[in-house]
């Protein structure tokens, strides 16, 4: 059986102003697409097309998961660093991880944000701050 | 038997712009060094549709309005005839008809045309995805093709992909409307490359569709462009070439019903084709004259 391969850049989508938009998943599409045409023209743009789809999209933790056929992904990536700009704000892009399957990526999800929740309780002296942190990640919206 | 050698350009429309003639289109693609051309006659749906509602209302007479039309003829001088002919053999011209095809309903009326049986490729351009799921599961036609501006956004899988390519139907790739429009550019790519990781690449043929003599591109420029289709440089080439000749072949059996061989009597060959009826005769004579050949042998045995 030939598989439909596929790849899945799971990115950190760190603002660098002050908005209050919330990110869309199609404004995240529209602006890979052309910042895809900037990079490699409209090859690239056209090339990357085929199958991309944003699968997964964190306001609170400020993650997203883009998905792209195995191929073309290389463009994808190779112009993801050029990204500045999400809808109307202001943005840069940190890939973090590229799998070949939604599930590694949350696999891989679970255990950074486990890490810098250990961070973070390590920072905290007394235990109030202890359970003020636990009781903030508890609100995040975890959900798919 | 109408066989295809050489580069193929099967999408060669017969309306081209007002500037040009048809004729000029022609002569240039044969410059060029294809060895065989299709003229591309489009019909909207509507012809479709109509007919059949006029036909039964009244008669004949209207009918023969909306039917669908004949092919075009081409006159050539013996000059331009001729210069035909210098680039090895006869350039073989081909008549094709395309359907723009919306709605999976109205195909009854092509099959039944008299008119359809005197083009010799059958193609259809589904614009909507339930025609697309028609034309490759059930039609009987030889190209599949595709028109960035009409069609809308098709997706399909590898199953139907497969339906088409195991009956013989070849995909086509358009590459004049690569050339007047950064999005039709965008979108043909972008459909090509969907051939690509769907099916592979299989059964994809490059056609043209230029109105004019200068957005016609010479077979090797052609073969270099199906690096933006995704193709291989031999799968490139083989898309112009073996499929053009697959395609013609369809073409063939889908008159005439599945088969092997194709016998025709001497006497009614074309004149380009007479030297196989010589060929014949003579290997004939050689069989016959059965002594000489062992003479021959002697003389080499002796030598030996």
């Amino acid at each position: 059986m030939v598989r439909f391969k596929n790849r899945y850049f799971t990115t950190e989508i760190i603002p660098l102003d002050n908005g209050h938009d919330v990110l869309k998943t199609y404004d995240i599409l529209k602006s890979v697409l052309a910042v895809t045409e900037q990079i490699h023209g409209e090859f690239g743009a056209a090339a990357i097309r085929n199958g991309l789809e944003v699968k997964y999209c964190n306001e609170s933790t400020q993650v997203a998961i883009i998905r792209c056929r195995h191929g073309p992904h290389r463009l994808l990536a190779s112009s993801l660093p050029f990204l500045s700009r999400i809808g109307k704000r202001k943005v840069q892009l940190q890939s973090m991880y590229t799998g070949a399957t939604l599930v590694k990526c949350y696999h891989f999800l679970k255990k950074f944000h486990q890490e810098k929740m250990n961070e973070a309780l390590k920072m905290c002296r007394t235990e109030q701050e202890k359970k003020k942190v636990l009781e903030i990640m508890s609100k995040t919206k975890y959900g798919l | 038997m109408n066989t295809v050698q050489g580069f193929c350009d099967f999408n060669i429309p017969s309306i081209c712009s007002p500037t040009t003639t048809l004729r000029d289109v022609v002569i240039r693609a044969v410059k060029l060094g294809y060895g065989a051309i299709a003229i591309n006659t489009t019909i909207e749906e509507d012809v479709l549709i109509t007919t059949k509602k006029k036909t039964n209302k009244k008669g004949d007479a209207v009918e023969d309005k909306k039917e669908i039309p004949l092919p075009p003829k081409l006159n050539f001088t013996q000059e331009e005839l001729d210069s035909f002919k210098v680039h090895g053999k006869n350039v073989k011209i081909l008549h094709r008809l395309t359907v723009m095809l919306s709605d999976p309903t109205n195909t009854q009326k092509l099959v039944q045309s008299v008119n359809t049986k005197s083009y010799d490729l059958i193609a259809v351009c589904p614009t909507t995805p339930a025609a697309f799921m028609h034309a490759v599961a059930n039609m009987d036609v030889d190209i599949i093709t595709y028109h960035p501006m009409e069609t809308k956004e098709i997706r399909f899988n590898r199953r139907q992909y497969h339906q088409a390519t195991d009956r013989g139907i070849f995909f086509e790739i358009p590459y004049a409307f690569m050339l007047r429009d950064s999005t039709m550019r965008k979108k043909i790519i972008h459909m090509s490359h969907q051939y690509h990781s769907i099916g592979k690449s299989r059964n994809i043929i490059i056609g043209s569709g230029a109105i004019t003599p200068l957005e016609l591109r010479a077979p090797y420029d052609v073969a270099n462009l199906g690096l933006l289709f995704g193709l291989t440089e031999g799968e490139a080439r083989s898309a112009l070439t073996l499929s053009g000749r697959s395609v013609a072949l369809h073409a063939v059996t889908r008159k005439t019903g599945k088969c092997v061989s194709f016998i025709s009597e001497t006497d009614k060959l074309d004149p380009e084709e007479r030297w196989k009826a010589q060929e014949i005769a003579d290997a004939e004579e050689r069989l016959l004259g059965k002594p000489e050949s062992k003479k021959m042998k002697m003389d080499i045995d002796t030598v030996s």
